[in-house]
């Protein structure tokens, strides 16, 4: 990687670029150095677009030790030549590192491991967010707006509507059955779990109460209860086999639920909700494209709101559909920070171009000529 | 001074048109800029030297979150004048 590139080897190089002579090319360096040097006395900064800033920085004079004699001396004040590249620049040499960001230490322990992994605690944080995302069924993609606030509710809240759906039409229907689903016996099995126990504590209850009564009242009105909850356990797959109109209210939840979503907390951002569901922080911009209507500010997420997760098959290789998508993000990324953070802005033009350079012509017309302009500059090697 | 006023110093000293000196600008840079961005070392005799140094991964405390943060190592572009430039600077 590292390589000494000899000034002869530089010379040839510009001089192939160029198309001029090698005696030229070295003239010209020459004087390119010539003429910084130049600036650097007369104004202090010198400033070449697309490459960096050359600056002088004043040193103070300072009290020192000649190392020879231990003798206390003051070094003369002096001018020393910063160079600072374009921020571009200065990605592009990071580019290696840039996945690796600065992180808040939890603990002092963390301050001897030299690798920037996420701390334990994240990671375990991380590994159960994924457990639940795998126990949930497979994820269906109609996923509603109101989403949200069905997912917040428990589940205890939902048997009763349907359990009063299921009464209600149970008197109605003829009990012809179709077998029951594994599904759908799973659906079923709190509410029965739930009307099992109210009907205990309903007996206990008369028991207690009705201590005067003979013990064959209590007999008898046992075995008309039991019969009734048997009944609705049989006729249960009915309402919804054989009238599909009107779905039980669970139903409609479960798919929420299999949906991914994510509740906002504090401390999360994009880059985040990115790395943990794709493994890729990079993709940020497809959740942004898809919540685009709930974030506000890409660099703010609201706490408490609940964004949709887009599913993607690998994080690897993206498909022509996904690459369109997170071109569609960026350039939405590219008009969010178009005023705040130019130079963002256009990076995130940059990448758009790069996935899918037909959806940004078909664009063209909202964005800045000067952001083309560059891109097309960096896009041209 | 900004670039447009090192290609007319440029221009003037080379004897080539305005238009023409940009051009070879561009280029000339874009070849230092690919240099650097693989982490290629070079040399310009009187001017100095350009490289790309890591930046070890340090621990630094944030004031505003009272934290302390783990910053990852980086790469980072470095210049180190030769001495005729520093000399040069510095004379009165």
């Amino acid at each position: 990687m590292q390589e000494k590139i000899t000034f002869d080897a530089l010379i040839n190089s510009v001089a192939d670029k160029n198309q001029i002579s090698k005696t030229f090319s070295h003239s010209l360096i020459k004087e390119m150095a010539l003429v910084i040097q130049h600036g650097l006395n007369r104004d202090g900064v010198v400033n070449l677009s697309g490459f960096g800033i050359f600056k002088l920085h004043e040193v103070p004079s300072r009290p020192g030790r000649d190392i020879r004699t231990g003798a206390s001396i003051t070094i003369p004040a002096k001018k020393k030549v910063l160079f600072k590249p374009e921020k571009h620049l200065r990605e592009m040499i990071n580019k290696n590192f840039a996945m690796l960001k600065p992180q808040f230490l939890e603990n002092d322990k963390n301050e001897n491991s030299k690798s920037v992994e996420l701390p334990p605690e994240k990671q375990e944080n991380i590994a159960e967010l994924i457990k639940e995302i795998d126990n949930r069924e497979p994820v269906k993609e109609t996923k509603t707006e109101t989403a949200p606030v069905f997912e917040n509710k428990p589940e205890e809240v939902t048997p009763e509507p349907n359990n009063h759906v299921v009464s209600e039409k149970n008197e109605q229907i003829n009990p012809l059955l179709v077998p029951d689903t594994k599904e759908d016996s799973k659906n079923r099995a709190p509410i029965f779990i739930s009307i099992f126990v109210i009907l205990i504590i309903l007996l206990l209850f008369w028991q207690f109460s009705g201590d005067d009564q003979p013990e064959e009242k209590i007999a008898e009105t046992k075995k008309p209860v039991i019969e009734k909850t048997v009944e609705p356990l049989k006729s249960q797959p009915n309402p919804k086999t054989e009238t599909q109109k009107p779905p039980p209210p669970i139903q409609k939840k479960e798919e929420i639920v299999k949906a991914k979503l994510h509740k906002t907390s504090e401390g999360d951002n994009l880059w985040n909700l990115a790395y943990n569901y794709y493994k890729d922080g990079y993709l940020w911009p497809l959740i942004l494209l898809e919540n685009k209507d709930k974030i506000d500010d890409p660099d703010f997420i609201k706490k408490n709101i609940t964004l949709h997760i887009p599913n993607i098959k690998s994080t690897q290789k993206l498909s022509t559909e996904e690459q369109s998508k997170l071109a569609q993000g960026h350039l939405l990324a590219y008009f969010e920070y178009k005023d705040s953070k130019p130079d963002d802005a256009r990076n995130h033009l940059f990448v758009a171009n790069k996935y899918d350079t037909d959806y940004v012509h078909s664009r063209l017309s909202e964005i800045d000529e000067s952001d083309l302009q560059y891109v097309k500059r960096f896009s041209m090697k | 001074m900004n670039t447009s006023e090192v290609i007319k110093n440029l221009a003037a000293r080379l004897d080539k048109s305005q238009t023409e000196i940009k051009e070879l600008l561009h280029n000339t840079l874009e070849i230092f800029r690919n240099h650097l961005i693989s982490h290629d070392k070079f040399t310009i005799p009187g001017f100095g030297t350009f490289d790309v140094a890591e930046r070890k991964h340090k621990i630094a405390y944030n004031p505003h979150y009272k934290k302390k943060m783990l910053f990852p190592k980086k790469m980072v572009a470095a210049f180190r004048p030769a001495k005729a430039l520093q000399e040069n600077v510095n004379q009165e």
